[in-house]
C-alpha cells in the first residue's frame, strides 16, 4: 500500500482516507476535513448568513461522515462532499422558509400569515439587484449535477487550471475541459430559465 | 468556427481553457463577428459574477478540531471507545440493567408519535438524516447528543418528555412492542408529561422497563445529590411513571430513596426486593389530622403507662422483698415504653412542624402504604 500524503488532495489519497475511516479509523476523517475545510467553508459562505457558515460547514462534514459508507466512488470524494454541502444549504434555506410564516402567526395572530409577506416592491437599487443575481446564480449552481458543480467550484473558488482540476478529480484533461464547457452552458441555461420564471411571476 | 459553436464555448475561451487550435479559431471568428464580441462580453460578465459568488473563504481557526469533536462524539457510542466509557461511567450502572423502554398501553400508539422537541441530536446509523425541531422520530432511529448539547424528545404523542444529557445515545424502539425508547449510553431525564398536566420525576433515568399501563424508568441519583445518610450504596432503582390514569410508581432497588425528588410525582409506588409501597398524595389538612390523632393517641397511652407505673411504684413498699425485683423490672419496662412514646410524640411534633413548613413552601406530601395487589 502506498503511503498516504495527507497534504495533497488527490483522488487516490482521498480514497485511501475514506477506506481508512470506513474501516473504523475516525481520526482519518480529520485529514479529509483538513483538506476540504476551505472549499466547503467557501462554498457555504456564498450561500448562507455569515453566522451560520461554521455550523453548516460542520454539519456538512458530519453528514459526510455518517454517509461515508454509502459513497460508491471514494475517489470522487470532493464532488460528493460539495453535493452534501449544497444539500445542507438548501435544507437550511428550506427550514428557514418553513419557520418564517409560523413566527408571523405566533406574533400577530392566525390571520397575519395570510397577508403580504414582504413590504411590496422596495425600490430596486443596484446592490439589491446584484445580490438577487448572485442568489439566482448560486441556486442554479446548486441544481447542477455534482460533477459539474465540483468542476465549477474548483475553477472559480480555488482558481485551479483545468490540468490541476484533472489531477484533483483524477480525470483526463479533455474530460475536465468538456465538463467545464458543459457546466457553463448548463449554468447559463438554468439561470436564464430561472430569470424567465421570476419575470413571469412578477408580471 | 460559427456563432453557435462560439457561444457554446464563450466562457471556456474567456477563461483561457480552450485548447490552442480552438482558441485560435475563436479569435479569428471574434475578429469578424461583432455579435460574438457581444457574446464574449456577456460571458465575461457571467464569469465575474461567478467569481464574486464563489469568492474563497477561509475556514475559521479550530474548525477541524470542533468538527472532529462532533464526529468523535457520534462515532464513539457505536464503537464503545474507552474514553467514552470513562465519560459515561456514571451511567454504566444503569446500562448493566435491562434496556430502557417506555411502555404502555394508553400511552404509546403503534405507528410512533414521537418527535424531537428541541435541541440537537444526530441521527446515527441506517436512518441517518438531519433532524430539526418538531420532526418525527422513527422506530430504529439512533439519536446522539453532542458533547456540548442536549435535546428534549416528546414521546407517546407528546405526553412524556425526556431530556437527553450531552453525550447520550438512545434508540427509538418500535412502539408496537410497547417500548418507546432504549438507552444505549449516557443519561436521560424525564422532564414531564405535558398532557397529564403533572410534572413527572425530574431525576436521571437510566433504564425503562415495559409494563402494562405504566411507563417505567430506571433511576440514578441526580449528580450532586447527597448520598443516603445511613451509608447505604448510592440509590439505583426504577421509577415507573405517569400512565394514562395519571398515576406513577417508583420501584426502588437499594435504599437511599431520599435521592428521588418524590414531591414532583403524583402517585408513586416504591418497591424493591424487600419492600413495596404505594405513595399517595395527601392533603395537608388530612395529614395534619392524621398526625394530630396519632399524637393524641400516643399522649393518652403515655398517660396510661405513667399511671400504671406510678401505681406500681406507689405500692412497692407492700411487696415482699423477693418479688420487688419483679416489680422493679415491670416498672423498667413501663419506663422504656414511656420513653418510646415520648420519642414517638417528639417525632410527630417534628413531622407536624415539617408539615407546616412544607405547606408554607407549597410542597406536596405523600403517604407511604402497602400497595394494592
Amino acid at each position: 500500500m502506498t503511503p498516504v500524503d495527507s497534504g495533497e488532495p488527490t483522488p487516490a489519497a482521498d480514497a485511501a482516507l475514506v477506506a481508512d475511516v470506513v474501516e473504523g479509523n475516525t481520526e482519518a476523517f480529520g485529514d479529509l476535513a483538513n483538506r476540504y475545510k476551505s472549499l466547503v467553508t467557501s462554498f457555504i459562505a456564498a450561500r448562507v448568513a455569515a453566522s451560520e457558515v461554521e455550523d453548516l460547514a460542520q454539519d456538512t462534514f458530519l453528514r459526510a461522515f455518517r454517509m461515508l459508507a454509502s459513497l460508491r466512488d471514494p475517489a470522487a470524494f470532493a464532488s460528493w462532499l460539495l453535493g452534501i454541502a449544497s444539500h445542507v444549504c438548501v435544507d437550511w434555506h428550506r427550514s428557514r422558509r418553513r419557520h418564517a410564516p409560523l413566527e408571523d402567526e405566533d406574533l400577530l395572530g392566525p390571520g397575519a400569515a395570510l397577508g403580504p409577506r414582504r413590504s411590496p416592491a422596495e425600490p430596486p437599487d443596484a446592490e439589491a439587484e446584484r445580490q438577487e443575481a448572485a442568489r439566482l446564480l448560486l441556486e442554479s449552481l446548486d441544481r447542477l449535477p455534482d460533477a459539474y458543480r465540483a468542476t465549477l467550484v474548483l475553477k472559480h473558488m480555488e482558481g485551479l487550471r483545468c490540468e490541476e482540476i484533472a489531477e484533483r478529480l483524477g480525470l483526463a484533461l479533455g474530460t475536465v475541459t468538456s465538463r467545464l464547457a458543459r457546466a457553463y452552458k448548463l449554468l447559463r441555461d438554468r439561470l436564464e430559465g430561472l430569470a424567465d420564471t421570476e419575470r413571469k411571476q412578477t408580471e | 468556427m460559427n456563432c453557435e459553436r462560439f457561444d457554446d464555448q464563450a466562457e471556456l475561451y474567456t477563461v483561457g481553457e480552450l485548447p490552442p487550435e480552438l482558441a485560435a479559431e475563436a479569435e479569428a471568428h471574434l475578429a469578424a463577428c461583432p455579435a460574438c464580441r457581444q457574446r464574449a462580453a456577456a460571458a465575461r460578465r457571467r464569469l465575474r459574477a461567478l467569481d464574486a459568488a464563489l469568492a474563497p473563504h477561509r475556514a475559521p481557526e479550530g474548525f477541524v478540531a470542533r468538527t472532529m469533536a462532533r464526529i468523535r462524539a457520534e462515532a464513539a457510542p457505536l464503537r464503545a471507545e474507552p474514553l467514552r466509557r470513562r465519560v459515561l461511567r456514571y451511567a454504566a450502572i444503569a446500562a448493566a440493567a435491562a434496556l430502557l423502554a417506555m411502555a404502555g398501553y394508553g400511552l404509546l400508539r403503534p405507528g410512533g408519535d414521537s418527535w424531537l422537541e428541541n435541541g440537537t441530536v444526530a441521527v446515527l446509523g441506517p436512518n441517518a438524516r438531519p433532524l430539526g425541531p418538531r420532526q418525527a422520530l422513527k422506530p430504529g432511529d439512533v439519536l446522539a447528543t453532542p458533547a456540548g448539547g442536549s435535546a428534549t424528545l416528546a414521546l407517546a404523542g407528546g405526553r412524556l418528555r425526556v431530556a437527553l444529557a450531552p453525550l447520550t445515545t438512545v434508540r427509538i424502539a418500535d412502539p408496537s412492542t410497547g417500548t418507546a425508547l432504549q438507552l444505549v449510553s449516557g443519561e436521560v431525564y424525564c422532564t414531564g408529561s405535558k398532557a397529564e398536566g403533572t410534572p413527572s420525576v425530574a431525576c436521571p433515568l437510566a433504564n425503562v422497563a415495559a409494563g402494562p399501563g405504566v411507563v417505567s424508568l430506571h433511576v440514578t441519583p441526580e449528580k450532586g445529590a447527597s448520598p443516603p445518610a445511613n451509608g447505604a450504596e448510592p440509590f439505583q432503582g426504577t421509577v415507573t411513571l405517569a400512565s394514562h390514569d395519571g398515576t406513577a410508581r417508583v420501584m426502588a432497588s437499594g435504599r437511599g430513596l431520599a435521592a428521588i425528588p418524590l414531591e414532583q410525582g403524583h402517585v408513586l409506588a416504591l418497591s424493591s426486593d424487600r419492600r413495596r409501597a404505594l405513595l399517595t398524595p395527601v392533603g395537608f389538612e388530612q395529614l395534619r389530622e392524621v398526625l394530630n390523632a396519632e399524637r393524641r393517641a400516643a399522649a393518652a397511652r403515655h398517660r396510661e403507662l405513667e399511671w400504671r407505673c406510678d401505681t406500681l411504684m406507689g405500692g412497692i413498699q407492700w411487696v415482699a422483698d423477693p418479688d420487688r425485683v419483679q416489680v422493679l423490672r415491670w416498672a423498667d419496662e413501663l419506663q422504656e415504653a414511656m420513653g418510646q412514646l415520648r420519642a414517638i410524640q417528639a417525632e410527630l411534633d417534628h413531622r407536624l412542624k415539617l408539615l407546616e413548613r412544607s405547606q408554607a413552601e407549597g410542597r406536596r406530601v405523600f403517604r407511604l402504604s402497602p400497595p394494592r395487589r
